[in-house]
């Protein structure tokens, strides 16, 4: 029972589903009820406090966040931070490659890893174990550690100062990731549908694509999200990489408000170019909120 | 399996009518028709993996035992490419107590954060259990929020919250009778310093593991519960015995990719400190990076870093089995 | 917790050692490729210049170099600009590579040496007559720029840095004359602290605690030094009585007057300083400009900025100044090598190095009256060019920088987390086994 809650990430998703409806026959038990609502207001206020400082903070002029009591409201609100950075063509550009880094990642990792997914979740044969072992021991590896190599490796095919050697990069977590996470989704799916289907005239790869592909919508999306923010949030690679400013990412751009003589000191600033870069990341979670939780408890890796 | 939103396709599915019509063998999944297929749908994930993980790693290896150089020059002209010198680096990494320094405290981090992550997280899966349905969605709100911030952007955000000038947790410290806060430097010494970078890790780990625990208690069956509670078992007993025992798979998992996580934190630390972070600050990610890429002693990085996969590769051992065993199951 | 600290400093000297004691020896003898020389076949072509975001202070030069450049080689400028802030390490990745390696790259003065005795940048000698002003360039500059006989680098801007104060600060607190001693500066900030008590943020003088140029100014004054070489060996000497005094007199700057630097550097104090809670820095006296730009700082400060010479520990006389400034250099791999040097021919020729000179030192002495005539700040910083210290020459002096010790050790002390002796000797033998090292 449990390993099956673990090994297939839509169960979660399903007594969800069933958990909402039992939800109020639990709820109603006891006044104490709403002593934890007061709890989980509470906690979502100090858990959203930041992010509500940091959109504040980006709305206000550098008199009013040099003063010694802050404000809880902006008094003298401005969009002079984010008129700032949206007009400067460095931070477009980065925010395009950001885009295109991760977009790339995501799908390649996705179309990749579903055809890896399908080899462990439907086939047994030989050198599976080691296919499996595989992909779990990448999955675990550090990026981080391997910085150098990369950098070293990627140079000889003029790859460094590139974006498609970042993307390849990032292949590193978010192709693993996917095969063994959509691996669980496919496994989900009964056996006899495709048997069914072939049998119906089908051939294998129009079972694939009729009806394991759109069986696994879900888990691609799932999927897809948790790689969108691991390879988004990526900073040392591409900050070790990258060299021209017109190449480099936001986590890269970020940076600069710690470092340079120019930008120090602007807390608007770097608040409003922070609000920025969350801001894609957050979009995506609204739209595909619902499908999110299931990719949570799978194979869920590194963040 | 069947979650909303894809119920659609299997009415749809065309076999429906016509299976069971045609007298058949029944074929196998897997079976040796398809002895080429699982093959050639593993081959662009194998050649990926090969290219640009396991290349690497060849090659950190070569790297690791390979001699440092002191000047720049091999760097430049050799592409870093120096003479044979066997374990030389790893003896003198090891050897050097400021590695020991930097394991330990590592070792603290790790286990401070993952503990409060995870009691955190189970403390919040449990709230989310006993709200109303709108408070519920309130807390889930705002951690989904959480989840989505970027740990540079989260760094930056309790950095500025930190400020030791203007920023406001001073501000608010100081309000309370008896405490002067004005002007405190958090980062002056390095254990208040990490005490707000765990601040920080712990904010980005909890929505994760707050959701995926909330998820898997509503998977322990109510009447087990209401069972424990004829019998009499107090709140604490009824979760020891009936409830612990359904999470302790998930547990497992969320612990060791916890452990993993926060042994390699790095973005949190690094933009706090802005970009150099002091020895007082380096945990093994970060020593990694300082000495390897900060310095340009490319050798001896990458022998800190195939010693800090060794030991993340020995924490997953746990991970790995539960995972293969998993798979197996099915 | 101290004693932990001091452990931690100590083991990484030791981890310092170790590196020395397996490096190779022998040093790699630079310079493979011959000359090049100046090229105007740029005809669309782009050049890339790496140049730090201080340039972004001389704006209208840089624009007129790149007009006068593209007019007389039909190449683009792609100009990138860069942080100090682990400034080497992106140095390091650039030359280490062969994919987005720039036509011309500025260093500061203390980098060059690792660089050029690697090999990494192009040998200039030939064309040294084509540069303007060569044989009159500032020594401070023109030392950093040779290697072996060989000219690898063309100078660039020198600085120097003084304090800057505010004079409407300064005189509401009732100061009228600059002070003419150290001691006589701490009775003025005094002054000046007292009339703020009631500002939390105020510091009288911003003195970031990661401030190496100046607590080494400090040092110097006191006649201490970073290292000294004989043989051909280094011993660093922060730890003599001499340089402990200056670290003494220094770190009281940087606790008494100081709010809010303690653990960063001061890359940004032109920023804190626009913000209005500090009445004086330590910088280059361009830094005025970035206080009062209305971009990044406060234009309403225009007018009441100045500067005077850090005063000594003996009355009557100023600290020598540490002779700052910038290098520029093609790098042996770029492939615009020609126009490259073209470039920086144009931006250090006479007329940009005049126009240079209404906000830096010129890279020259032919010029350096021209600065002068500028405003009376720029007095005040020619006079302080003229008694200035250098860091150690050693090639691997930029690794010492990498490496942040001298960082480290003043955070340990303004922070109180080491005392002055047990910070220096710690840093003494980082420095030591980093500037010994061989190969």
């Amino acid at each position: 029972m449990s390993a099956t809650t673990l090994g297939a990430p839509a169960a979660v998703t399903d007594t969800e589903g069933t958990d909402t409806k039992q939800r109020p026959r639990r709820a109603r038990r006891g006044r104490s009820v709403w002593g934890w609502n007061t709890l989980a207001v509470a906690l979502s206020v100090i858990f959203g406090l930041p992010i509500y400082w940091m959109i504040i903070t980006a709305f206000m002029t550098g008199a009013d966040l040099s003063k010694t009591t802050p404000q809880f409201v902006p008094m003298h609100p401005t969009l002079r931070a984010f008129r700032e950075i949206l007009s400067d063509p460095v931070f477009r550009q980065n925010l395009l490659n950001t885009l295109i880094i991760t977009l790339s990642a995501v799908v390649i990792s996705l179309v990749v890893g579903f055809f890896g997914a399908l080899a462990i979740a439907r086939f047994r044969f030989a050198g599976r174990k080691v296919f499996v072992l595989t992909i779990l021991v990448v999955q675990m590896i550090p990026l981080l550690a391997l910085t150098i190599p990369l950098s070293l490796l990627l140079d000889q095919f003029h790859l460094k100062n590139s974006l498609i050697g970042v993307i390849l990069s990032y292949l590193i977590f978010s192709m693993p990731y996917t095969v063994w996470t959509l691996r669980a989704f496919i496994a989900g799916i009964p056996k006899e549908l495709d048997e069914a289907a072939m049998v119906d005239g089908c051939t294998r790869w129009q079972t694939f694509y009729k009806v394991i592909l759109p069986l696994t919508g879900p888990g691609l999306i799932a999927t897809g999200v948790y790689c969108w923010i691991l390879a988004w949030n990526e900073f040392v690679v591409a900050n070790t990489l990258l060299l021209d400013n017109n190449k480099q990412t936001l986590m890269v751009y970020l940076l600069q408000f710690q470092t340079s003589s120019t930008h120090g000191a602007d807390y608007g600033g770097m608040m409003a170019a922070a609000t920025l870069t969350s801001l894609p990341v957050v979009v995506l979670f609204i739209v595909f909120q619902r499908r999110i939780s299931a990719g949570l408890t799978s194979g869920a890796v590194k963040g | 399996m069947t979650a909303a939103g894809h119920a659609p396709p299997v009415a749809q599915d065309p076999t429906e009518p016509s299976s069971g019509n045609r007298p058949r063998r029944r074929r196998r999944v897997g079976g040796y028709r398809a002895a080429g297929l699982p093959y050639l749908l593993i081959v662009p994930a194998t050649a990926i993996v090969l290219a640009v993980a396991g290349w690497p790693l060849v090659k950190i290896i070569l790297l690791s035992l390979s001699k440092q150089e002191s000047g720049k020059y091999a760097l430049f002209h050799n592409r870093g490419t120096t003479p044979f010198t066997g374990f030389h680096n790893f003896a003198n990494v090891l050897g050097d107590s400021t590695f020991w320094t930097v394991v330990f405290r590592t070792i603290v981090f790790t286990a401070v954060n993952v503990g409060l992550s995870l009691l955190l997280g189970i403390g919040i899966a449990l709230l989310l259990n006993r709200v109303s349905n709108w408070a519920r969605l309130l807390l889930t709100g705002v951690l989904l929020f959480v989840w989505a911030v970027p740990t540079t952007v989260s760094s930056q955000v309790f950095y500025w919250l930190f400020n030791n000038q203007f920023g406001l947790v001073n501000w608010l410290l100081d309000k309370l009778p008896g405490v002067n806060m004005r002007g405190h430097d958090w980062f002056a010494d390095p254990i208040q310093g990490f005490g707000v970078i765990t601040l920080v890790v712990v904010w980005g780990a909890l929505p994760l593991l707050a959701i995926s625990l909330h998820a898997g208690l509503t998977q322990v069956p109510g009447e087990l519960l209401d069972a424990a509670r004829v019998d009499g078992a107090s709140s604490w007993q009824a979760f020891r015995s009936v409830t612990l025992p359904h999470l302790r798979p998930l547990l497992v998992i969320l612990t060791t990719l916890s452990i993993i996580w926060d042994f390699g934190v790095f973005n949190q630390i690094f933009f706090m400190r802005n970009g150099h972070p002091e020895p007082g600050y380096q945990t093994i990610g970060v020593y990694m990076y300082a000495e390897g890429v900060g310095s340009s002693h490319y050798n001896l990085g990458s022998t800190i870093a195939v010693l800090m996969m060794v030991c993340v590769f020995a924490m997953m051992a746990v991970y790995i089995r539960q995972l293969i065993r998993m798979g197996d199951a099915e | 917790m101290k004693r932990k600290a001091i452990g931690a400093l100590v083991a990484a000297a030791a981890m310092a050692l170790s590196l020395a004691a397996c490096s190779s020896s022998g040093g790699n003898s630079s310079s493979k490729s011959g000359g090049i020389s100046l090229s105007t076949d740029g005809a669309g072509k782009t050049i890339t210049v790496w140049l730090q975001g201080d340039a972004k202070g001389w704006q209208d030069v840089v624009d007129e170099t790149n007009q006068r450049f593209e007019q007389a080689t039909g190449a683009k400028v792609n100009i990138e600009w860069q942080n100090w802030t682990n400034y080497t390490t992106k140095l390091d990745s650039m030359f280490s590579g062969s994919t987005g390696i720039p036509d011309v790259v500025e260093f500061g003065n203390t980098q060059t040496a690792s660089y050029m005795a690697a090999g990494a940048l192009a040998d200039l000698t030939s064309l040294k007559s084509k540069f303007d002003n060569s044989s009159a360039w500032m020594q401070g500059l023109a030392d950093t720029a040779n290697y072996n006989g060989k000219l690898y680098a063309i100078p660039y801007y020198g600085g120097v840095r003084t304090v800057i104060y505010r004079k409407d600060l300064w005189s509401a607190a009732g100061i009228t004359t600059p002070p003419t001693s150290l001691a006589q500066l701490y009775s003025d900030l005094d002054k000046l602290k007292a009339a703020h008590a009631g500002d939390s943020s105020f510091s009288a003088f911003y003195m970031p605690g990661q401030y190496w140029y100046a607590a080494m100014t400090f040092v110097h004054d006191a006649g201490g030094t970073i290292a000294t070489e004989k043989d051909g060996k280094w011993t660093a000497q922060l730890e003599s009585s001499q340089a402990q005094q200056g670290l003494e007199n220094w770190k009281k700057l940087a606790t008494d007057y100081s709010v809010g630097g303690a653990t960063t550097n001061e890359a940004n104090q032109d920023a804190v300083m626009a913000k209005g809670h500090v009445a004086t820095i330590f910088g280059s006296g361009w830094e005025m400009g970035v206080v009062a730009d209305p971009k990044t700082g406060d234009p309403k400060l225009k007018d009441q900025l100045a500067t005077f010479a850090m005063p000594s520990q003996t009355d009557g006389k100023y600290m020598p100044s540490f002779f700052g400034g910038s290098d520029l250099a093609v790098p042996a791999k770029s492939s615009n090598a020609g126009l490259g040097a073209e470039w920086i021919q144009i931006f250090t020729d006479n007329k940009s190095q005049t126009q240079l000179a209404k906000y830096a030192i010129p890279n020259n002495t032919n010029l350096l009256s021209a600065y002068k005539a500028q405003s009376a700040a720029n007095v005040v910083t020619g006079q302080a060019a003229e008694n200035t210290w250098v860091t150690p020459t050693s090639p691997n002096w930029a690794n010492v920088e990498s490496a942040s010790v001298l960082q480290n050790m003043l955070q340990d002390i303004v922070t109180g987390k080491s005392s002055i002796a047990d910070a220096t000797k710690a840093a003494d033998q980082k420095i030591d086994s980093t500037l010994n090292a061989t190969g």
